[in-house]
């Protein structure tokens, strides 16, 4: 008997078609999402982390010791929201040894100074909205002498 | 009929959304190499492909030539010229015609056309093969911007030596892009901005 070439497919056929095309079509999807992300991840710590070393830089080439941006901050100072177009930055000054006291505005001290301290300095560039760390640098500094890191 | 165009109706945005994010995903990773690779290139320097020059140092390495030679010889907004601590005389700049940043090894001399003619010049990266394009960031109006020791951005002094000597630290910032940077056209863009201080200068 000759099949019926008008005939369409039951309802059996299809859903077995899409169950088909879910097995591979969801895999493949979550293959492509994740590489996605990666390139996303990759594409934010490259941008993030090279915010981080600008202001690094800054912060060391500023010939003031007793600048504001060198004042102790505690450890949870408010984020620079929007440092950088998606990006906030957040920078964390402690005392890491001896006397890190504000100094006088306008006023730097001389060496023999209580007041210059071991100074740590660690910068946090998340995304904003997220908050999602993105890098992170740490430095330490005092009045005349640079410690990288 | 329903379940048909309901599919009908999901599965193509779904397969061309795939698609261009498949093609994006290969150029994502080549602006992004080549965006972080011309900044490292640009600020620590690299081997190099120059005649005779193994490795360029880069502008971290910027040194005073004499009490009375600054660093850099040359301060303009889209080049800039310095003596590396290995003594080579290094100009880095954007050439706008070829959206490529480039480098040579030559004698300081200022002033100096800008962009310089690329005859004895690498693109960087120096292992560049691909495509990538480097802009200017559209709200800066230069690739180079400099700051004195109190953080005060001052104007691109070109040649003068009384503002080149000010000079303390040097932002660098581009945009590296695939064609037209779009996702939507499945191409691939990333903004990158740092900076160097210039420690002995």
């Amino acid at each position: 008997m000759r099949r019926d070439r008008t005939r369409g497919l039951t309802l059996v056929e299809l859903v077995i078609a899409i169950a088909l095309a879910g097995l591979l079509g969801v895999p493949i999807g979550m293959l492509v999402s994740e590489q996605l992300r990666s390139a996303i991840q990759a594409r934010d710590h490259s941008v993030a982390m090279n915010l981080a070393r600008a202001e690094m830089e800054r912060l060391d080439s500023l010939n003031n010791f007793c600048h504001a941006d060198l004042n102790v901050t505690g450890l949870s100072p408010p984020a620079l929201v929007g440092y950088w177009p998606g990006y906030d930055l957040t920078r964390i000054v402690t005392c890491a040894a001896g006397n890190c006291a504000s100094q006088s505005p306008g006023v730097c001290h001389p060496p023999t100074n209580t007041r210059n301290g071991l100074k740590r300095v660690d910068l946090r560039v998340t995304r904003t909205g997220s908050g999602e760390l993105a890098a992170s640098l740490t430095t330490y500094r005092t009045k005349y002498v640079l410690f990288g890191s | 009929m329903a379940v048909s165009g309901l599919l009908a109706m999901t599965i193509p945005p779904l397969v061309f959304h795939g698609a261009k994010a498949m093609a994006f995903l290969p150029k994502a990773m080549a602006v992004n190499h080549a965006a972080t690779e011309i900044m490292y290139q640009m600020t620590e320097g690299s081997f190099s492909t120059l005649a005779g020059q193994p490795m360029v140092q880069g502008l971290r390495f910027a040194l005073r030539r004499s009490s009375s030679a600054p660093a850099l010889w040359l301060a303009a907004d889209d080049c800039v010229g310095f003596r590396a601590s290995g003594g080579q005389d290094v100009l880095i700049w954007w050439d706008s015609s070829t959206e490529t940043m480039r480098r040579r090894v030559s004698p300081a001399a200022c002033p100096m056309a800008c962009p310089a003619p690329s005859a004895g010049s690498e693109a960087l990266p120096y292992e560049a093969l691909g495509s990538v394009r480097v802009l200017q960031i559209p709200a800066a109006t230069s690739v180079f911007r400099y700051y004195n020791q109190s953080g005060v951005a001052v104007g691109a002094p070109g040649c003068s030596l009384g503002g080149i000597t000010s000079i303390r630290r040097i932002d660098v910032g581009f945009v590296a892009q695939s064609g037209s940077g779009q996702f939507d056209s499945a191409q691939a863009q990333q903004t990158m901005t740092s900076s160097v201080a210039i420690r002995v200068p």
